[in-house]
């Protein structure tokens, strides 16, 4: 029974996403940018500003949590379903896309002379391995978790959404603001219930971080393609350097490196380890892109990434606006000052 | 003006914790700076685009107006890309040994080194380790239990709960049956209780805090009943009490808490409970 629940949470946590992602894969293959973890990163903010949306309505409703667990699984489905006929019908590009990538990276092996998978990328995968044994076997509880957690418990329990303060156990204080507009915990909830009654603690606590910290790196790893370079060795050594950083990385309660590693099922830690690189590489995808009207057009994609970050905690509300303004000031310098900017910042 | 004050000490007082991650940064900004590398170009504009929006006072003034928690201005620094400049900069670093292996490795030991005395494990960062799928303790899960099945003897949908702080916090998690008396807000939120709850978190509290120079054995116990004795309209159904014996004290809270008008239900290898007739 564990295993067809753990598949199941495979499925609603990375394969719908993953196909949600997929809408976009017809402009990311002309460009040479389809990547799996993009994408599963981009449908995951998608499928989160789809249940915001939703749950933001059920709860000015204050409608039933299980009802809303249902809209969010056909909607879900929906998305993604139209993901997957991108991908249907787009599979000859993307076909050509895999093939050209395969020869360039032969092409690579081949100017290094060497059979072997780079000896710093197993490294890399090596230390986020041992992160994550590290997590699913030692887990390090945190107390600000039994609010989170309290709100999902309430949820399943009550069958309401974000009423209540999960701090105030007594089930009489109304929750704030600044609470019932992140629905993170409520999601949590109804994964529980699509994943055949899984609970929800080992959903966050074990599946959050066996399936999105390397999401988390893998994005990491390609917002180093933009940002150092796009030659593999280098980023090879970059995830390596990074994975390393993190391991030791806990040089206080608030850092990015002790939010990634040990708790990546919270608001503020999907926050910085996937919305923040998500943001990065679609921030760069619109300034690759020749045409003011192209341009606007992908900047549309970040009304979802927004909604979704806005889901993971009301701290994104007001740092992703301020993360987006310097990048667009980083990116017109760069324009204005390189002649020759190509499809580089 | 004084808020804006308060949250640029505590943010100035945080980055002093992380002191050496910032050094690492900054470092890693000037190699970004001296090796001009056309392809870091951008990197190196948006970190300094980034700390320079932390930085500017309008946005720290006028975002202390809105945010809701002192400490939050820290987190705006988050979306400065310190990881991955200091990251990028050791790779480019790395660049310069060129292809000799016995330098590369030499190198990539010295980094590790650098981080392993320089930083701290990032499994150490919370309160304990625990083997537990779940990250519920086994003692706790255990009172749950207990509570659980005694509530269910005595016919009670919902029971309300006064334990010390993981207890009463984890029991949300377990089951929303039982309500604990007060909740991690009473710290920050104190008009959503009442004058008795307050006394009483406070009562305990002062015995229960880590660096209190009072031997909290014993008072503890003495705390929390004196606290029910005075405040009798305070509605709490169970106990969770850390048995003092099992930390070496001869107070006997069956006997102090018979004397309350509480019965005792049963304990684990920690905790006693009581619930009240």
């Amino acid at each position: 029974m564990m295993v067809v629940q753990i598949l199941l949470a495979f499925f609603w946590m990375c394969v719908l996403p993953f196909l949600t992602g997929c809408i976009l894969t017809k402009p990311l293959c002309q460009k040479g940018k389809w990547n799996v973890f993009y994408l599963t990163g981009l449908g995951l903010l998608m499928q989160y500003a789809l249940y915001e949306v939703l749950a933001l309505l059920f709860i000015v409703l204050d409608r039933s949590f299980r009802l809303l667990s249902k809209l969010y699984a056909g909607t879900g489905l929906l998305l993604a379903a139209g993901g997957a006929l991108a991908l249907f019908l787009h599979r000859k590009a993307l076909l050509a896309y895999v093939k050209e990538s395969r020869a360039k990276a032969k092409r690579e092996k081949g100017e290094q002379n060497t059979r072997m998978p780079d000896i710093w990328l197993l490294a890399g995968i090596l230390l986020i391995a041992v992160q994550l044994a590290a997590i699913l076997f030692w887990a390090t509880p945190d107390s600000d978790d039994a609010f989170y957690s309290g709100l999902s418990s309430m949820s399943l329990a009550g069958d309401y959404v974000l009423k209540y303060d999960a701090y105030n156990g007594q089930m009489k204080v109304a929750i704030s603001n600044r609470y019932a507009i992140s629905a993170l915990p409520v999601y949590q909830a109804s994964l529980q219930l699509l994943c055949a009654d899984l609970h929800h603690l080992f959903i966050t606590h074990n599946l959050f971080p066996l399936f999105y910290i390397p999401l988390a790196y893998g994005l990491f790893y390609l917002v180093a393609g933009v940002f150092a370079s796009e030659d593999r060795a280098k980023r090879h050594r970059f995830l390596f350097f990074f994975a390393l950083l993190h391991l030791f990385g806990n040089t206080f309660v608030f850092s990015p490196q002790n939010f990634l590693v040990t708790r990546i099922w919270q608001g503020k830690a999907l926050f910085i380890c996937i919305s923040l690189p998500v943001s990065f590489l679609l921030v760069h995808g619109i300034f690759a892109q020749e045409k003011l009207r192209q341009r606007i057009l992908s900047g549309l994609w970040l009304l979802p990434v927004l909604l979704g970050t806005v889901f993971m905690g009301e701290t994104g509300l007001f740092l992703l606006p301020l993360m987006l303004a310097a990048l667009v000031l980083a990116h017109g310098y760069c324009i204005k000052t390189d002649e020759n900017r190509k499809d580089r910042l | 003006m004084a808020e804006f004050w308060e949250q640029m000490k505590l943010t100035l007082y945080f980055m002093r914790l992380e002191d050496k991650y910032w050094g690492l940064f900054l470092i890693g900004l000037f190699v970004l700076f001296y090796l001009r590398r056309k392809e870091t170009k951008g990197l190196l504009i948006f970190a300094c685009a980034a700390s320079l929006v932390c930085i500017c006072p309008p946005t720290a003034y006028g975002l202390s107006k809105f945010l809701p928690a002192a400490d939050e201005y820290y987190r705006l620094w988050h979306i400065v890309p310190a990881g991955v400049v200091v990251c990028v900069a050791l790779t480019l670093l790395f660049e310069l040994l060129g292809q000799d292996r016995k330098r590369q490795v030499l190198f990539a030991l010295g980094v590790f080194a650098l981080l392993f005395f320089a930083g701290e494990f990032a499994y150490t960062s919370q309160d304990a380790w625990n083997d537990d799928t779940t990250h519920l303790g086994r003692e706790e899960t255990a009172v749950y239990e207990l509570l659980l099945a005694d509530m269910q003897k005595q016919g009670m949908e919902t029971a309300y709960l006064w334990g010390p702080q993981k207890v009463m916090a984890d029991s949300r998690i377990y089951s929303v049956a039982l309500r604990p008396i007060y909740g991690k807000d009473i710290a920050s939120e104190e008009s959503d209780y009442s004058n008795e709850q307050k006394s009483m978190y406070q009562g305990y509290e002062t015995y229960a805090a880590p660096d209190s120079p009072i031997d909290n054995k014993e008072e503890q116990v003495m705390a929390i009943a004196n606290c029910l004795n005075v405040f009798p309209e305070i509605t709490c159904d169970y106990v969770v009490l850390v048995n003092p014996a099992a930390q070496g004290s001869d107070v006997d809270p069956v006997w102090i808490f018979e004397r309350l008008g509480y019965a005792y239900v049963g304990e684990t290898e920690t905790f006693q409970i009581f619930r009240r007739l």
